[in-house]
This record gives C-alpha cells, structure tokens and sequence, in this order.
C-alpha cells in the first residue's frame, strides 16, 4: 500500500490521510474518492468496491469557479470551430519534424479519392454495383447484400491490420496506425502530452510510443511510435469526414476489453445516424476499449475515431476524421487544450468575491474538494505540481486535469501547510 | 433526427474506469472467487480499461422510446432486403413458450420433432410449448441438457418438419452478415461476423447486490442495474432472510447458497424491506466480471442470465434479447452457420460455430432416438420417459 500523500501538519489529519492513501497505483482512480467519502459519512464497508467511477463521477461534479454565489459556472473553452474546410493535403511542416523521424513517405495526406494514387493498406476499390449503397442507401435485394458483405469483409480484412490497442499508465483503449508512425486515438485514452504509452500491434508486439497533442473539445489525441523494431508498419488510408451523410455504411474496430490473443481486432458494422461539426453518431457499437479505434468508409478509408456512448446502443460518438487535419499542427507539436464534450473537470470549489488568491469560499457538498477534505477558508498553494497564485491558476490548473485523475494539492489552513492527493471530478 | 437530447446527451458519467476481468491477474480472479466480502465484484483490477462515457440515466430516453430511423442498419429496410436472404430458415425456427412467454427461440435439426434451444433460458419442470411458423403449437418434452453447450434437446410429436440447412463448418469472415430468423417473414435481427472463436471463462453466479453482515439475514448495500436482483425489485435497504425456503442467519450463508445456483435458475427469496417482509422471484446470472458496474449494465441492454463458460463461440454484433437466443443463425443464403447461445453484451452476442455443435446435436438426437426404440420384450412400449408421447 502507497501512501500517495504527505503532510506537513497535525495528527488529527492523519486519520483522513491514511483514508485517502491508494491503496495501489492499479486501483482505479477513483477507488480513493469513494473510501474518503464512504469513511467520511462513517458507512464504509464494502461499498466501495463494487461503485464504478461513473458512479463515483455522477457524485463528484462542480466545477472550479469564482463566481462568488453557489451559482454554477461552467469554465469551458470556446466551442470548437464550426466543420472545417480541409485542406487536401495536410502536411506536417518539416520544420517541426523530429530529425530521427525519416518522413519521406509519411505524409498524412486527408482526402485520398479513388482517383488519386492512394496512400495506406486499408483502400478498398468500390464494385461500381455498390454506389447506390456508397451513397447511403439500403441493400434492397440479397444480391446487394452479398454484394455489400463481400465489401465489408474485405475492408474487415484490411483495417485489422492498423488498429491497435494503446496503453497509457493504467488506462487503455485502441488506436489506428497512419502514415509516419502515429497513431491517432481519443484524447481520453492518450492521457497527457509527453507521456510513454505502449501500443500493441494486431499481432501482439509491443511498440513504444509518445503521446503527442490533443483537442479535448472533440476527444482527438495524437501518439508517435518511437520504436518500430525495425518494422514497416502497415497504416491506414485517410478519408474526408465532411462529406458523409446519414445512413452512410461505416465499418468500426477495436480491441474492446484490451488486446487479446488469437480474436485480434473486432470488427462492426453500421450506419451513420447523425453528422455534427465535432461528432460523428453511427450505430456501430462501442464498448470499454474500443475508445480510440477506427471508424472506416465502405472504402476503407478511415473517417472518424470512436469517443463515446450513450445509453442506448444506437448512441455511439465518432471524432471526425477531419478534426484531425484541422489541428493537425498543434496535435503534432503537443499542444492538449479543450475540455471533452460533457466531461468538464471540476473540484466543486468557488472562490471569494472581489478577492483574487485561490481561497475556498465556498464547498459543494458533492464535489471533491470537499469529499477530501478542504474546508472553506483554505488557500490553495499548489495543484498538479504547479504554484497557483491566484484563482484563475487554480481554475487553469483544473482544467488542464481529467475527471478521474488524481492529483496532489496542497493548500494553507491557518498557520498550517496540508497536502494530500484529490481526485478531479466531473462538471455538472 | 434525434439531436437535441443526442449531444446534450453525451454528458458524462464516465470515462470509467472499468476493470476488465480478462486482463486480471491470476491472483486478482482468485481473489475475486475466494472474496467473502462481497457478493458482487471484489476483485482487484490490474489495469482499467478507459470506456466510453454514457449517458447520464436521468437524460436518456426510455428504452424504446427513439424515433424510429431509417438510417440505422437495422431499419426496415434493411430486414426487408434479408427476408429472401432466410431461405427458409424461419420455418425452422420455433418460439419456445413457458406460460404464454417466449423465453427463447428454438432449431428444428431433425424432421422428426427434434428441436434444440437454450437450455440456462428453460426452467425446470414448466410445461414448454413451441410455436411454430405457421402459428401451430406443440407441447415439448426436455429430452437431455447439455449443460457445457448450454443446449437442450426438446422432442415434439409433430413430424415432417423443416430441418434446418447447415452450412459447412468453416467459420464466416469477419464483416459477413448474419441474420437471426424469427417465425414470421422478416428476421428477429442482424449483424455482422466480429471476430473468429474465442473461449469464454465460467463466471461465478450472481444475484446482482452486494450484501453486508446484518443482525438479520444479509443486508443489501446495492443492487447491479439490470440484472435478477434488479428485475425482481430489490432495493439497498432490504434484507435477504431466506433463500428458495431456508432460513439463513447471516451474509455468508446466503452468499453461499446463493453462488450454489445454476445460471438462469429461478430463487425464492424472503426479502425483509423495513418492518415489511414479501416474497421475491429472482433470476440468478453469471455476469463476465466487467459487466459489474451499474454503469455497464445499463449500457448493455438485457444480457442471457448465462453468457459465460463456453469452450468455443464465435462473436457478432446482433442486438439480441435473451429470449431471442436459441434458434439459428445464418448466412445471406440461408444457412446455419452457428446456434445463438447467448448475448453477452452491448455489442457482443455468442454463437455456438457449426464445427462445435454440429456434432454434439447430431450426437444428442441419435442417442434419444435410440433410446427411443421399444425393447422387444417390453410390457411398456413407452418406458423410456424420453420417448412418451404427449397428445394435444
């Protein structure tokens, strides 16, 4: 058992110190959050074990805020750009390559048409009997059908050799294999800039990587393989997410519950339902893991990137492909900026009107900060490792985490220095 | 369209967290199956799997409640273009009725009345009926369960019946459609092949709640969305005092008792709610260990009380109910390709390949046919119980 906090401080803080410590760094992350809470309000056994983090999540929520009532306001960013232009080629200034990185043959071009010479392993030529279907309409005939099934098998075929299974600390989830040895996957599923992750291979090699940028706005993240083993990677073909439409067929895969040997990647089929500017809704199904893994044309072109779900299996949200090239070179140089859709870290703190420090004014009963122990009249000194001066920083320095991850704080109670691990809540 | 409430919609519980039981250790499963903490989940994640947010509960919309949309792969359309794509195989298929209810489908493999349906979905000792495609009934008789398969072989007296068309036993491709038949023209649902045989562990036995120590009997701290404990009303609060007749005095008594039940099998519970005391049915499951999040059930959908300890199944994406499982699967020409045996997730739904079960039902009919034969020297024609004969 690690004790993840020390304290400068008194002995009766002792006891939440010991409640708080995680028990190991496999723990899920908010395993934590709910033994404070649970010893807090004296109910303790056995409960902890079985709450998910949603449901530890659904209790934290409150945002970090100034505001100097209990009004809630939620710090998030500009709304992401409206869809974008993309340019055809996007391509990543040379300028800022990485000098080991030979980047001859390792443009991510967006936009391949069956025209054009076509970059990537998972182009499938279209039958000229499927361009009804191409173009969103319903097989009406078991020849279509057959027609349609022999498209998607082969596309099947193809795309399992570019998805992979990413690894980063203890989160994992998938990813796809482009040109110059990046992969793109979810932004929840990368982490943090400047982190190693494992990326593991359809056929089970492990690959070290980099996790470069990511837009949190869309759930877009960026990963660099640093050592191929000597391997030519095999990388998909990128397409355009602008022009798809609903009832679109998509193919997906992932490596839901993790790589595992012998299944390989798992493959599903379905139909876009909805095109938003910064998501995709199909009704190819999603579950744990498949966060970061492709989503492909009929063509084998890859178009989007699983995020998320909602309840209901048809509710599964995709990041356009688009996106990507977008922020292409902010991605690439490792920038991390936005807050996911609907997943906003918070503490539940608010500060003090017309006072500028990090002060405490006031606690949500449901947030963290208060399920770990800060009381209102604290100053906050420091967060994540960084010096918060002023509230605004406290507010930076929150939004800069996820929901779930665990971090140390340290704050000023009177004449007293504390500091102890707190686990990042959702917004409400 | 449904987007107003899709985006809102995305807002969060999760980005969870989940612990996956295929990635434990070794010692975390064995610490999950010597737990006498809870009955649930008490095992020790190794590393967490990062899952995609679901809807929050009180935003979504009641199952069912979508518009409905000609864009999903599962529109009418589509099953409309499938129907010529059934070749028949809907009337090999029957619907298997326990008390006017389909609790599954079922496979007409022999012309002479056999039929094979999902065993862990027919509860013991209840008159079974089929249902066939032209609307006749057929009181059955359960003739054997092969509890590794999850089959169970059903005898009625109708002959000449349409026998299924099995395919060969190469596995489909990845990506190839399959389709689940109904009784009627159009197919219950269909999918795509997901990935080629897997193996899938036993797990233990639930309930569905986690139980604590009490002065009486085992107190309910909290109740697993969507599963038995659930369907059957328990809440946390409430108090198991009695299982399926037997006064139990503590938390580990009825945890044990409880772990001792088949999968799918039916528990008579006294449930003490407050100074209240009533009587509860519940359906016990054996849950893969990552489906014991409140979160992850309530973004699977129902899954088979018994969706675990198959040595080889092949995975599709067909949204399948647990009472959809049992009858055949099949490809764009009709053919079985594999017996639906289970769903066993959000997007996960078992099929027993060809290759496995094939033979064994094969094996199955020729032993009760044989059993069938009257001894020459027998007063009893039928002896046998397998081979009496119920008339309607």
């Amino acid at each position: 058992m690690t004790v993840l906090q020390e304290y400068v401080a008194v002995p009766h803080i002792a006891e939440v110190s010991m409640v708080l410590s995680k028990q190991s760094r496999h723990c899920s992350q908010t395993a934590p959050v709910l033994t404070a809470l649970c010893n807090m309000r004296g109910k303790m056994h056995g409960m902890m074990h079985g709450m998910t983090a949603a449901l530890s999540l659904t209790l934290l929520a409150i945002i970090c805020s100034q505001a100097a009532d209990a009004q809630e306001i939620v710090v998030s960013p500009p709304a992401p750009a409206s869809p974008q232009i993309v340019s055809p080629q996007v391509v990543v200034p040379a300028g800022s390559q990485p000098s080991t990185q030979s980047r001859t043959a390792a443009k991510p071009v967006v936009g391949a048409s069956a025209e054009q010479k076509v970059d990537g392993a998972t182009y499938v030529a279209l039958d000229s009997t499927l361009n009804r279907i191409y173009n969103g309409w319903a097989p009406q005939s078991v020849d279509e059908l057959k027609a349609l099934e022999s498209q998607q098998a082969k596309v099947a075929a193809a795309i399992q050799q570019v998805t992979v299974n990413v690894r980063q600390g203890p989160a994992q989830g998938s990813g796809v294999l482009i040109s110059g040895n990046y992969v793109l996957t979810a932004a929840h599923v990368g982490g943090k800039p400047k982190r190693d992750a494992v990326v593991v291979l359809s056929d089970g090699t492990e690959l070290k990587a980099k996790v470069l940028g990511m837009n949190r706005n869309v759930d877009a993240g960026l990963l660099q393989i640093t050592d191929t083993k000597g391997k030519t990677l095999p990388y998909a073909t990128l397409g355009k997410s602008k022009s798809l439409k609903p009832g679109h067929w998509v193919i997906g895969s992932g490596h839901p519950g993790g790589w595992q040997s012998g299944r390989g990647a798992v493959i599903r089929v379905g139909r876009v339902l909805e095109v938003l500017s910064d998501t995709l809704i199909t009704d190819v199904a999603l579950i744990g893991g498949d966060s970061g893994g492709p989503l492909f044309n009929l063509r084998g072109e890859l178009i989007g990137i699983h995020s998320r779900i909602g309840t209901d299996v048809v509710d599964n949200m995709h990041v356009p492909i688009d996106t990507f090239a977008h922020d292409w070179n902010r991605l690439f140089k490792g920038e991390a900026w936005g807050v996911l859709p609907g997943y906003a870290p918070s503490i539940g703190v608010l500060g003090v009107e017309d006072d500028s420090r990090a002060i405490i004014g006031k606690l949500r009963k449901d947030g963290a900060a208060f399920k770990f122990g800060i009381q209102v009249g604290d100053i906050v000194r420091k967060f994540d490792g960084q010096e918060i001066q002023t509230f605004e920083d406290l507010q930076n320095a929150v939004r800069a985490t996820l929901p779930g991850d665990t971090v140390k704080i340290e704050v000023q109670r009177g004449d007293r220095v504390l500091r102890f691990p707190i686990t990042i809540g959702v917004a409400e | 369209m449904r987007v107003p409430y899709s985006f809102i919609a995305i807002n969060v519980v999760g980005m969870l967290v989940i612990t996956a039981s295929w990635l434990s250790t070794p010692a975390a499963k064995q610490r999950a199956i010597d737990s006498q903490a809870v009955v649930v989940n008490d095992y020790d994640p190794s590393t967490y799997l990062v899952q995609e947010p679901s809807r929050r509960r009180a935003q979504r919309p009641q199952l069912g409640n979508g518009l409905p949309n000609n864009n999903q792969r599962s529109s009418w359309q589509m099953l409309s273009a499938f129907r010529q794509a059934l070749g028949g195989s809907q009337f090999s298929t029957v619907e298997v009725i326990i008390d006017d209810q389909r609790v599954a489908y079922g496979t007409v493999v022999h012309q002479d009345g056999w039929i094979i349906s999902k065993d862990s979905q027919i509860p013991l000792n209840q008159k079974v009926v089929c249902r066939f495609a032209d609307g006749s009934e057929s009181n059955a008789q359960v003739v054997e369960h092969n509890s590794s398969l999850d089959l169970v072989l059903l005898k009625v007296t109708k002959r000449n019946l349409p026998a299924i068309k099995w395919a060969n036993d190469q596995l489909p491709p990845r990506g190839n459609w399959v389709a689940t038949p109904d009784t009627g023209s159009t197919p219950a649902a269909v999918g795509v092949v997901s990935a080629g045989l897997m193996t899938v562990a036993p797990q233990k036995v639930r309930l569905g709640v986690k139980l604590e120590d009490s002065n009486e009997g085992a107190l309910i701290s909290e109740v697993i969305p969507g599963t038995g404990a659930e369907m059957a009303g328990l809440q946390a609060g409430d108090k198991i005092v009695s299982v399926d007749g037997q006064k139990l005095a503590n938390r580990n008594a009825v945890h044990d008792l409880l772990e001792s039940c088949a999968p799918g099998q039916q528990v008579k519970l006294i449930v003490l709610r407050g100074m209240e005391q009533f009587e509860a049915l519940a359906q016990m499951m054996d849950l893969a260990i990552e489906l014991l999040e409140a979160t992850e059930m309530e973004v699977n959908g129902l899954v088979s009380a018994r969706s675990t300890g198959f040595s080889k199944v092949f995975l599709h994406d067909t949204v399948l109910s647990p009472n959809q499982c049992g009858g055949p699967l099949v490809n764009l020409n009709g053919q079985v390709v594999g017996i639906n045996i289970a769903r066993a997730g959000r997007v996960s739904s078992y099929a027993l390949p060809v290759s496995t079960v094939r033979p064994e039902i094969e094996r199955m009919v020729s032993e009760a046919q044989a059993n069938q034969v009257v001894p020459a020297n027998a007063n009893m024609p039928l002896a046998n119980p397998a081979s009496v004969i119920e008339v309607r």
